[in-house]
């Protein structure tokens, strides 16, 4: 037989031991360089290739978590999914994404500090929702003074803007309309409004900010929500649920609950795993699939929630139903990637010698796959959007720089480049490239897409967060490499000192002869 | 017992009357190991026009008969890539008022020029989800059908349905099918060959009329 089912060698049974040591020093090294220069956020005030303080660290830290938080989601949910399915070309590679999986309680303690910022960071420089009732006053009552007409054109306000003060959907307690439609309608019309600038960019930006807070007043106001403003009939339930949805209380007993559900499946799955390799007992298998279809459900609702509560929130006035799907390709497309290159690396040290070229181009694959669901659920989600055209949503994207409307340059000009490198580099090259069977089976052509993934699904998280810190400017230098850095070496360490105790191959799964036997190379015989 | 399973009985080709309109000749074996064997010998020998027949798919057969990769998947894509220009040039076309218009089109399938929610006529995200249909509608179509023209169906009879012995294809034999329209076809050195297999256990000519 051209292809008979190998034998499983004595090394792929045996764990990895001390072998692991130099690849887990050298996490460790780089865990601690990030932490370095992630610290470097700290040394001005200025954001630039360093500095910015406390807000930028925060971010810079936001986005390298985010990015391994979507790997060891993307490890599990490759694990699970294949449990789900009852797959058997996944075994030989599955210990790999297993053990990520199996971390997730030690990503969930990286996590900490997103809780600390519900409760510390009262001026809501991260989490707009976490600004204090004063300050959040303060803010609305700076920006009233804005967008009131300076040189007393109030007569004229009324009649060339009369929408303005019929509806005010925005309020800052002091009988003052903060509409954020009409107003930036009207600031951008050439009104006098923010006069005090010289710079028309510079005005129309302080405009744009000012009619935000207004949106965040009206959504976040603890009095409107406590019923305090008379006669305020206009807040809608479902808007009027931010404010109790974000108490950081909640909050934090969300995330915890987000991640004691996670972290169980994760280790359930593994648990189960290596049990088998001592004691070759089907029934375990049988367990982890019983368990699949609920856990399925859970993990989709948790990454979902996680996904808004994390990263959606640093917006709080601007809501997307198919941010978790979003995030959940992205995290497929990493947790794929990682598989591919961990493992590759651990075949050039001499591990996992029954992996083939077979199972990569499986994963490869799924790679290719997830490559345009991203590509479908984001372009989805700007089209509906863009579509809509509702102010209230659209200006997410120009803040993001995805818009062609003359205003833009005022709003996420710094970030137009960006959205173009998504759209090519995320979506339409790699799924080209990608295309191809022999791309998929020729392993250095493979990793090259696995890195580019990887760095692609970085790029699209940086995308969501970061213009939250700071647009039209971009902002890019040590801390933001440092966090990835840091992060990643804490992940990576903490995956060899979990790898290493174990056979690198399930070996004794029921399924492991299908994964072994494994042949993905015939083409669709035709006879001519 | 019957004809089919006593070994090497009735061996057509062995007659000196071989039909004048050949389809081939099928060698019967019982297992995956010889059939494998089998056909790895028959592609050595220099043959390309052949098949072969079992009750289940075998991996590595493909290798063993030397297939060659179908071209489908380029059909595909060029088909997929014209389906992609079809629904670029049909939104643009129909939405667009600036295009020449040939006297020859109808001016019911001119630029209709719809101003839709305030967005430019020629708006590429708002034609994106028709331009991906038409290249997922196209592509999908032609896999469909290009498959089946590839593997010339639909075929409503093949030649070999008419041997009793073949019947066992799909229960408990392997058959190794070498077509007569093979350069390198002789029905009776092709017959020899097919004998002196490990594991033959039958070689049986297969007329075509």
């Amino acid at each position: 037989m051209a292809h008979g089912p190998k034998t499983i060698e004595e090394a792929d049974k045996t764990p990895i031991g001390a072998s692991a040591w130099p690849a887990w020093r050298t996490c460790v090294v780089i865990a601690i360089v990030g932490t370095v220069l992630l610290a470097t956020a700290l040394v001005s005030k200025n954001p630039g290739v360093v500095g910015g303080g406390l807000p930028r660290l925060a971010f810079a830290y936001l986005v390298g978590y985010c990015f391994f938080l979507a790997v060891t989601i993307g490890a599990l949910a490759l694990v699970l999914l294949t449990t789900l399915f009852r797959a058997g070309w996944v075994v030989a590679v599955r210990r790999v994404p297993e053990t990520f999986a199996a971390n997730f309680v030690w990503v969930g303690v990286l996590g900490l500090p997103i809780i600390l910022m519900g409760f510390l960071d009262s001026e809501g420089q991260v989490y707009p929702w976490a600004m204090s009732q004063k300050n959040l006053e303060a803010q609305i009552h700076e920006a009233h003074h804005l967008l009131e007409p300076h040189d007393g054109h109030d007569e004229a306000h009324g009649d060339t803007n009369p929408t303005a003060h019929v509806q005010p959907v925005a309020d800052d307690g002091h009988g003052h309309a903060l509409d954020p439609a009409s107003d930036g309608l009207h600031a951008l019309t050439g009104q006098p409004m923010g006069a005090a600038y010289p710079d028309e960019d510079e005005a129309a930006r302080a405009i744009q900010r000012a009619n935000y807070v207004g949106l965040l007043g009206y959504m976040l106001d603890k009095k409107r929500w406590n019923g305090a403003i008379e006669g305020d009939a206009l807040v809608p339930v479902g808007k009027g649920m931010v404010v109790p949805w974000y108490d950081p209380f909640f909050y934090a007993v969300r995330i915890v609950l987000y991640f004691v559900v996670l972290s169980a499946m994760g280790m359930f799955l593994w648990k189960c795993s290596v049990k088998q390799d001592a004691s070759a007992d089907p029934a375990l298998t049988t367990r982890r699939e019983w368990w699949a279809p609920p856990m399925t459900v859970l993990f989709a609702l948790g990454i979902t929630f996680l996904a808004f509560d994390v990263m959606m929130s640093l917006d709080p006035a601007w809501y997307s139903t198919m941010f978790g799907v979003i995030f959940f390709a992205n995290s497929f497309l990493a947790g794929i990637a990682t598989t591919i290159l961990v493992c590759l690396a651990l075949q050039k040290k001499g591990f996992l010698k029954i992996v083939s070229v077979d199972h990569y181009h499986d994963l490869g694959k799924l790679l290719f796959a997830f490559t345009f669901f991203w590509g479908y659920v984001s372009f989805s989600q700007f089209m509906l959007i863009w579509y809509a055209s509702l102010p209230e949503t659209t200006y997410w994207f120009e803040l993001r720089g995805a818009t062609t409307v003359p205003t833009a340059p005022q709003a996420g000009s710094g970030w137009q480049w960006m959205i173009l490198v998504l759209l090519f580099g995320h979506l339409i090259v790699p799924f080209g490239f990608l295309l191809s069977r022999h791309v998929k089976r020729n392993l250095t052509l493979l990793s090259i897409a696995a890195v580019w993934m990887l760095l692609m699904v970085y790029l699209d998280l940086f995308w969501y967060i970061m213009p939250q810190y700071r647009s039209p400017a971009v902002t890019f230098g040590l801390p933001e490499i440092g966090a990835v850095l840091a992060v990643g070496g804490v992940v990576f360490a903490l995956f060899f000192g979990r790898f290493r105790q174990h056979a690198p191959v399930p070996h004794n799964d029921p399924r492991m002869h299908e994964s072994a036997a494994l042949d993905t190379s015939a083409w669709a015989p035709i006879y001519h | 017992m019957t004809a089919i399973d006593t070994p090497i009985t009735e061996d057509h080709s062995a007659e000196h009357d071989v039909p004048a309109k050949l389809y081939g000749l099928i060698g019967e074996f019982d297992n995956v190991t010889d059939i494998i064997a089998a056909a790895n010998t028959a592609r050595e020998a220099g043959y390309k026009k052949m098949d072969v027949h079992s009750p289940f798919p075998i991996h590595g057969i493909d290798d063993a008969i030397g297939i060659k990769q179908t071209i489908l998947p380029w059909i595909v894509l060029f088909m997929g890539l014209s389906g992609m220009t079809t629904g670029l040039l049909l939104t643009t076309y129909t939405m667009a008022d600036w295009l020449p218009q040939p006297g020859f089109v109808p001016e019911n399938f001119e630029g209709y020029t719809f101003l839709i929610s305030g967005k430019p006529l020629v708006s590429l995200a708002a034609f994106i989800p028709v331009i991906f249909e038409l290249t997922i509608m196209f592509s999908a179509y032609t896999a469909v059908f290009a498959m089946f023209l590839l593997n010339k169906l639909p075929l409503l009879s093949n030649p070999l349905l008419k041997s009793e012995r073949f019947r066992r294809a799909t229960d408990d034999r392997f058959f190794l099918a070498i077509d007569a329209r093979d350069g390198s076809f002789d029905a009776h050195k092709t017959a020899d060959l097919l004998r002196n297999m490990h594991g033959c256990l039958a070689v049986e000519l297969i007329d075509d009329d």
